[in-house]
C-alpha cells in the first residue's frame, strides 16, 4: 500500500476507524453499503446532495425509509416530489430552441434539477458537459449544443445502444462524441484535412478525454489527427469524406495500421492510463474534490471498469452505493459547485415561484455558466469555486432569495409557512429544522450557541416575527464555511 | 452577540465583530482605517489565454522566411508598424507602438522554458508556478510573493484577480486573494446586523484547514466589499476607455491603484488567442483589444500621476508553429515575445528574435527563459529576492532604465 500517498489524506478523515478501515482494504472499500448499519438522515441528505441536487424535507424522509440501495436505483429512475416530466421538458426545449434562447435553454436545464425526477441521470448529464467541456462560445449553434447534452442525456437513459447491444459503454460514447456536430466544430473537425492535419482534437481526446497528460507523445497527437481527417460536419451531420481522409499507415502508442477514428478510440482505451482516468475523475465529482486521492482505491475501480468493457453505468453505481461514499472520506469533502449552491438552496426552500432563467444567471455568475464551460478541460471545480467574488455572490443570492418582500422574489420563500408544514412550528423545534435542513444540524458547538442567541433574540412569536428571524437564520447557515461543502 | 452600533464600527465589517475576529485580521483593519499606503511600486499582469502568435505580434517582416512560412497569414511589409528594419508590430497594434515611441514599452523576444510543453493546462500551470517540476506546487509565483510578510503594510490587500470568477494557479496563495468581478457586483447589500451576525458566525475558529480557508476568504470577501466601496468614489478619470472587456477590467485597476487600497500586484486576462483556424481577424481583433486597452490604461495612469510606479507584463503559455496550419491558422508552439509597459522600462526590443532559419522541429527556440524575466520584475521592480520565490537563480535580463 502506497502509505506516503495516504498520509495526505488530512487528519480528522485518516482519524476516524471507517476511513482507516477502508483504506487498509481497498477491494471491499468498494462494496455496496450495507443498509441495516448506520443509516440515518444524515447519510440519506448526504446521497441526495452527491446523487442528486439537494433533497426537500419530504425527500430526505422518503429516502431514509427507502435506504440507500434502493434509493440510488430511484434516483436513476424515479424519485422525489418533481412534477415535470421529460415530454414537458422536451417540449419547453423545442421552443426555446426555435427562437434561439440561450437564456431560455439553461432555464429550462435549471428546471430539470429542480423539478425533474431522475436526478442522477442529470448530475451525469452534467459530469459529461464538462468532461467533453465544449463551449456555445465557438460552436455558435445553440441546436448543436442542444444534441450535444442530448447525447448525453440519451446515453444515461440508456437510449445509446453499441453493435452488441451495450448500454453506458464509454467506448460507444467517445465515438458518439467524435462524431458530434458541436464538438467537430468546437475542436476545428473541418479543418483536418489530408493534406494538412488540424491536431487540436486528437491532443485533447488523449489529454482530457481518455488518457491524461504525460501519457503518450507529441508523435502519437500528430499521428492520431490523421486518423481523425475527414471527419467533417455538412449540413448540420456528421460527413466522412473519403477523398479528405489520409488512409495510410499510422502508429499510435505503439499500435500500426491504417487506422481511423474509431481504431484510435480503441488503442487509447487499451492504454493502463485509460482505466484509472476516468475513475479518478468521477472520484474527484462523487466523492471528494479537496483531498488528495488515495490511489489504493482508484486500483479496484480501474480493475473492474477495464473488466466491464468500460461500462460507466457499472462505474457510477460501484462509487455511489460504496461503503466509500457514505464515510468520512466522502462526507463533506467536497465543495459545493455553484448548481449545489444555488439548486441545493432552492430545493430545501421550496419557494411558491423558481424563476429558472434568473436562477441560471446567478449559477453563471458564480462561475458556471451552463453550455459556456470556460476551456475544453471543463471547470476546475474544487476550491477553484471559491473566491471573495463568488462567496458574495452567494451571499448576495440568499440575501436574494430569502426577502420577504421585493426582488426577484418577492417573499416566494416563505420560511415559517415550510416548518409548519412539516410539523415544526414552535421557536425551538423551527430553528432545529433549518439547521438539520442546511447543515444535518452539524456545526460546531460555539457556532450554534451564537446562532441560537442570535435567533432568539430576534424571534418572537407570530408569523411575521418568526418568518423574520428565520430569514436571517437561513442566511447566517448559508453563508457558514460549512454550508460551502457538500 | 450584538456589539452597540456606533458609526466607527461602520467602517468595517473587522472591526465591528470585535473580539471574535482572530487578531491579525482586527488589526489590519485598524491599521486601515487609520494610514495611507506607501507609494510602493505596482506589477500588473496580463494573460493571454490560448497561446498567442508572437510571430505574428512582433513581426520579423525584415526575414524572407517569414513569408514563406506564413503564405496566407503573412502581414505585408507596408502594413507592419515598424520597429526596426526587421521588426514590426501588427498593424491593429497602434496604441503600443505609440508607446514604444513614447519610451514606454519594451519587448522581450524569444522567451519559452526547456523542453516546453504544448499542452495548454500544462503550459499554463508551468508558466503560473514558475515550476517545470512533474509535481506542480501548490501555490502561484505571485501567490509566494503575496504570502511574503511586509511585502505590503499589514491590513493592505497584497494581490487581486480583477474581472473573472475564478483565482488563477499564479496567485494562489496561503492567504487568500481577492477576486472582483466588477465593482458594481462587488457589494453585500445586506443589512447591517444580519451582516455582524453572520460574520460572527464565520469568525468562530475552525479546526479543518479547508473550513479555515472557506472562512478567511468569507471574511475577506465582506472586507474587500467594505473597502471598495468607501475608497473607490465615483469614476474622475480623464481618459476615454474603449468598451472592450480588457479595457474595462484595467480601468478597475486604475481606479483601485489611484484609490490608494495598497494592492501591489494585479492580474487580468484576455481569452481567444488558441487560433487554430481563421487565425487573422480573431487575431487582429485580440491584438487591437489588447493593445488600445494597455494604451488607454496607460495615458490614465499617467494622468493620475501614478505611471513611474506601475508596471504592466503580458504573456502567454505558449506561441504558435512558425508554419501555418492547413486551416489559416496556427497549432501549439513555443517561443514568443514579452511586453512589458511602463514609466520606467528600459523600451525597445530587448534580445534578438529567434532566428527562422534555426528551428526545433517546426518552432522557435527561445534564448530567454520567462523565469528570467520574472526574477528581474520581482529584484528590480517589486524589490522581492527571486531566489525563494522562484526557487532558483535566474539570471536577470535589462528590462528597467539606469
Amino acid at each position: 500500500m502506497p502509505g506516503a500517498k495516504q498520509a495526505e489524506l488530512p487528519d480528522e478523515v485518516l482519524q476516524h476507524p471507517v476511513s482507516r478501515e477502508l483504506l487498509a482494504d481497498p477491494e471491499r472499500a468498494w462494496e455496496p453499503f450495507d443498509s441495516r448499519a448506520h443509516w440515518d438522515r444524515r447519510l440519506a441528505a448526504h446521497a441526495l446532495r452527491r446523487a442528486g441536487f439537494g433533497g426537500t424535507w419530504a425527500e430526505l424522509q422518503e429516502a431514509v425509509r427507502i435506504g440507500p440501495q434502493k434509493l440510488v436505483d430511484r434516483l436513476w429512475t424515479d424519485f422525489g416530489s418533481g412534477t415535470l416530466d421529460e415530454v414537458r421538458f422536451q417540449r419547453m426545449e423545442r421552443t426555446f430552441l426555435s427562437v434561439g434562447s440561450v437564456e431560455s435553454m439553461r432555464g429550462v436545464w435549471v428546471l430539470r434539477m429542480l423539478h425533474g425526477r431522475q436526478p442522477l441521470v442529470e448530475r451525469m448529464v452534467l459530469f459529461w458537459h464538462d468532461h467533453f467541456a465544449t463551449s456555445l462560445a465557438k460552436v455558435q449553434r445553440l441546436d448543436y449544443m442542444h444534441r450535444q447534452i442530448d447525447l448525453f442525456r440519451r446515453y444515461e437513459r440508456g437510449e445509446v445502444v453499441c453493435e452488441g447491444g451495450k448500454r453506458h459503454s464509454f467506448e460507444t460514447l467517445l465515438r458518439a462524441v467524435s462524431r458530434d456536430p458541436a464538438m467537430l466544430v468546437w475542436l476545428d473537425g473541418n479543418s483536418n484535412r489530408r493534406a494538412a492535419p488540424n491536431e487540436n482534437y486528437a491532443r485533447e481526446l488523449m489529454e482530457l478525454f481518455t488518457l491524461g497528460i504525460g501519457n503518450y507523445t507529441e508523435k502519437d497527437i500528430k499521428e492520431a489527427a490523421r486518423a481523425f481527417t475527414g471527419w467533417f460536419v455538412r449540413r448540420d451531420q456528421f460527413f466522412f469524406a473519403p477523398y479528405e481522409h489520409d488512409d495510410g499507415v499510422k502508429t499510435v502508442l505503439g499500435e500500426t495500421g491504417n487506422w481511423n477514428g474509431d481504431d484510435v478510440i480503441r488503442i487509447l482505451l487499451n492504454q493502463p492510463a485509460a482505466s484509472r482516468f476516468l475513475p479518478s475523475k468521477l472520484y474527484r465529482y462523487f466523492i471528494s474534490d479537496i483531498d488528495p486521492i488515495p490511489e489504493s482505491l482508484i486500483e479496484p475501480l480501474a480493475d473492474g471498469f477495464r473488466t466491464s468493457g468500460f461500462d460507466t453505468r457499472w462505474l457510477v453505481d460501484r462509487i455511489v452505493r460504496s461503503r466509500v461514499f457514505f464515510s468520512p472520506i466522502a462526507y463533506r469533502r467536497k465543495v459545493s459547485s455553484p448548481i449545489d449552491f444555488v439548486v441545493g438552496t432552492v430545493r430545501r426552500l421550496e419557494p411558491v415561484r423558481t424563476y429558472p432563467n434568473y436562477l441560471a444567471q446567478v449559477i453563471s455568475r458564480l462561475g458556471l455558466s451552463l453550455y459556456e464551460p470556460p476551456s475544453v478541460a471543463g471547470w476546475d471545480e474544487g476550491l477553484a469555486w471559491i473566491s471573495t467574488q463568488t462567496l458574495l455572490q452567494r451571499a448576495r443570492f440568499v440575501r436574494e432569495l430569502t426577502r420577504a418582500q421585493g426582488g426577484m422574489f418577492d417573499g416566494a420563500v416563505r420560511p415559517y409557512a415550510l416548518c409548519r408544514r412539516y410539523g415544526m412550528s414552535a421557536k425551538n423545534a423551527a430553528f432545529q429544522f433549518y439547521v438539520n435542513l442546511f447543515l444535518d444540524g452539524r456545526l460546531s458547538e460555539e457556532v450554534l450557541a451564537k446562532l441560537r442567541a442570535a435567533y432568539e433574540e430576534a424571534a418572537s412569536s407570530g408569523t411575521e416575527r418568526m418568518d423574520r428571524a428565520l430569514r436571517g437564520l437561513i442566511v447566517a447557515l448559508c453563508t457558514q464555511p460549512e454550508y460551502q461543502l457538500v | 452577540m450584538f456589539t452597540s452600533r456606533r458609526d466607527f464600527l461602520k467602517q468595517s465589517t473587522l472591526l465591528a465583530v470585535g473580539s471574535t475576529i482572530p487578531v491579525f485580521l482586527r488589526q489590519s483593519a485598524a491599521t486601515l482605517a487609520s494610514t495611507r499606503p506607501r507609494g510602493d511600486r505596482v506589477l500588473v499582469v496580463i494573460q493571454l489565454t490560448g497561446g498567442n502568435d508572437g510571430l505574428n505580434t512582433v513581426v520579423p517582416y525584415g526575414d524572407e522566411l517569414y513569408a514563406r512560412y506564413r503564405r496566407v497569414l503573412r502581414i505585408p511589409k507596408r502594413r507592419v508598424l515598424k520597429i526596426d528594419d526587421y521588426h514590426g508590430l501588427h498593424p491593429a497594434m497602434t496604441g503600443m507602438h505609440e508607446l514604444l515611441g513614447q519610451g514606454r514599452l519594451a519587448i522581450v523576444q524569444g522567451v519559452g522554458y526547456p523542453n516546453p510543453s504544448r499542452s495548454h493546462f500544462r503550459s499554463m500551470d508551468i508558466w503560473h508556478t514558475a515550476s517545470t517540476a512533474a509535481e506542480l506546487p501548490r501555490y502561484g509565483w505571485l501567490g509566494r510573493v503575496v504570502d511574503r510578510p511586509g511585502f505590503v503594510q499589514t491590513g493592505r490587500i497584497p494581490g487581486a484577480f480583477v474581472g473573472g470568477q475564478e483565482l488563477p494557479l499564479a496567485l494562489r496563495a496561503r492567504r487568500s486573494v481577492p477576486v472582483i468581478g466588477s465593482l458594481e457586483q462587488f457589494r453585500l447589500e445586506m443589512e447591517a446586523e444580519l451582516k455582524r451576525t453572520a460574520t460572527e458566525l464565520v469568525a468562530v475558529p475552525r479546526q479543518d484547514p479547508v473550513l479555515q480557508f472557506l472562512q478567511r476568504t468569507t471574511l475577506d470577501s465582506f472586507t474587500v466589499a467594505d473597502q471598495l466601496d468607501r475608497l473607490v468614489g465615483p469614476e474622475k478619470s480623464a481618459v476615454r476607455y474603449p468598451s472592450t472587456p480588457l479595457a474595462q477590467k484595467l480601468r478597475i485597476i486604475a481606479r483601485i491603484i489611484s484609490a490608494g487600497l495598497g494592492t501591489r500586484i494585479f492580474y487580468t486576462s484576455i481569452d481567444g488567442f488558441d487560433t487554430h483556424s481563421r487565425q487573422a481577424p480573431q487575431h487582429q481583433r485580440l491584438l487591437q483589444e489588447l493593445s488600445d486597452a494597455v494604451a488607454a490604461f496607460t495615458n490614465d495612469l499617467a494622468v493620475r500621476g501614478e505611471l513611474d510606479r506601475v508596471l504592466v507584463m503580458t504573456f502567454s503559455e505558449f506561441g504558435r508553429r512558425v508554419a501555418e496550419n492547413g486551416s489559416a491558422g496556427t497549432d501549439h508552439g513555443t517561443a514568443e515575445p514579452m511586453f512589458l509597459v511602463g514609466g520606467q522600462v528600459n523600451a525597445g526590443l530587448v534580445g534578438n528574435h529567434p532566428p527562422l532559419d534555426d528551428l526545433v522541429d517546426g518552432d522557435l527556440k527561445f534564448h530567454t527563459d520567462f523565469r528570467q524575466v520574472y526574477a528581474t520584475v520581482l529584484e528590480d521592480w517589486l524589490g522581492v529576492p527571486s531566489e525563494p520565490v522562484l526557487m532558483d537563480r535566474y539570471e536577470k535580463v535589462p528590462l528597467f532604465r539606469g
